[in-house]
């Protein structure tokens, strides 16, 4: 069966992605996710954002399992 | 309590299970910053003083425009073109007068936070840019100040706790622990490019006064090593876990450091002139400039009396084709997305050259260009 995972984008990140959610399956690690994602949305490479597995900000490869939620995060300035 | 009419004031408060005469004490012998009279600082403003808080600061330098009042609640319209801090003080003390308010009508500086942040056992930021937002973080966590952190974007906000004190003489994380350095100028849009939705500074601004009442009173779990995002079209929140690093990357590691570096330089204000070109000098030379509009399709006024081409910021890595060898000009509501799609193209060989229009449509509309 394949891995689906879940990815969420947050604030103005969905100008550039056109969307808040995806699913993308097959995804073994944060680094195979992020290389996908990026060639799905290309004016990402432009952006600054932390990504986040399971509500941990991922700072190195790590495996994904099955059903994870991703989440693509924008620094916020408004006031 | 010293006063019967105290009682009758709070007295939806104090009859709250764990709360009492001791926390409404403790709110009213605290004091509170709060940097920024603006959508969040409204709010946060209005119930700080409803619930009793006893001193508050205030800092702003703007003045009340009628773009404002959407959302910023504390201003009429008979308020606009006078100074936020001053409105916001007669308004709030009308509210309450045993609150006693200060106020800074001027732009927060580093020796600002430096003089002032130890007069007051809590900082609030409510400020709408990343400059401000980096100068009161390094200084609160510099000075051992705790941080309520709040700031909109579109439909969705954020709050957090920085710089709380936990085990031993440890802190929470602070904002450089999330982001370590703040984005590329004019990447991150701010309200007036990005617009906001009119009760989400409201909503955000109150989270914020919600977390000041229970980390001064002791009441609940203040939002710790975690930050909250909002979104108030689905009402979905989602909280993110944040690790404390021994160091936060790129905070000044002494005052004197932290009073040397240029805020506005790091938030890349400085870029702003580089690849820039302002309506009088695009005027003399649109014959050779091709403009391009990169708002979204929804976005008015239309150019439509001007030659261009339309392609929205989010289709133009893939409608890269259509400028081949022109020389463009890149415009947006206000000049700060263009900048981001001049950045966005600066590797791409296929252009001769690529500008930005300083103060975009905005500019235009004030020159009676369109």
């Amino acid at each position: 069966m394949l891995n689906m995972v879940e990815i969420r984008f947050f604030g103005q990140l969905t100008d550039l992605t056109k969307t808040e959610k995806v699913l993308i399956e097959d995804i073994r690690d944060t680094d195979m996710m992020i290389n996908k994602i990026m060639e799905m949305y290309p004016a990402l490479a432009t952006a600054t954002f932390k990504v986040a597995l399971n509500n941990k900000l991922v700072n190195d490869k790590i495996e994904i399992a099955e059903n994870s939620i991703i989440a693509f995060m924008p620094p916020f300035s408004g006031g | 309590m010293k006063l019967s009419h105290s009682y009758n004031r709070y007295q939806r408060q104090l009859i709250l299970k764990g709360f009492g005469p001791i926390a409404q004490d403790k709110l009213s012998n605290a004091s509170v910053l709060v940097i920024g009279a603006g959508g969040l600082g409204c709010p946060l403003l209005q119930y700080l003083v409803a619930a009793g808080v006893g001193h508050i600061g205030i800092a702003d330098d703007d003045i009340v425009s009628l773009s404002n009042l959407h959302r910023q609640v504390l201003f009429t319209m008979e308020d606009i073109g006078k100074s936020k801090v001053e409105v916001a003080k007669k308004r709030l003390q009308s509210m309450n007068d045993d609150v006693d308010i200060t106020t800074w009508n001027e732009r927060w500086t580093q020796q600002d936070c430096v003089d002032h942040f130890n007069d007051y056992d809590l900082i609030v930021d409510a400020t709408d840019n990343f400059s401000s937002r980096y100068l009161i973080n390094d200084a609160a966590v510099l000075m051992g100040k705790t941080l309520v952190f709040g700031a909109v974007s579109q439909f969705e906000g954020q709050v957090a706790v920085f710089n709380y004190p936990t085990e031993g003489d440890n802190r929470s994380v602070n904002y450089r622990d999330y982001f370590s350095t703040p984005p590329k100028n004019g990447e991150v849009l701010n309200c007036s490019e990005a617009g906001v939705l009119g009760v989400l500074p409201g909503i955000i601004g109150t989270m914020q006064a919600t977390e000041v009442i229970k980390i001064l009173t002791g009441i609940g779990k203040p939002l710790i090593n975690k930050i909250l995002t909002y979104n108030s079209i689905t009402h979905e929140s989602y909280m993110l876990e944040l690790e404390k690093k021994s160091i936060s990357d790129n905070l000044p590691s002494n005052i004197e450091n932290f009073l040397k570096t240029n805020y506005a330089e790091l938030c890349g204000i400085s870029y702003f002139g580089i690849d820039e070109i302002d309506v009088d000098e695009w005027d003399k030379q649109k014959g050779n400039l091709l403009l391009v509009d990169i708002r979204e399709a929804h976005e008015l006024p239309k150019l439509s009396e001007l030659p261009h081409l339309a392609i929205p910021l989010s289709e133009l890595y893939n409608r890269l084709n259509e400028l081949t060898d022109a020389n463009v000009v890149f415009v947006c509501q206000s000049g700060r997305r263009s900048l981001q799609a001049v950045m966005m193209l600066k590797n791409e060989i296929i252009l001769s050259k690529a500008f930005s229009l300083k103060g975009g449509v905005d500019a235009m509309l004030t020159q009676k260009i369109i």
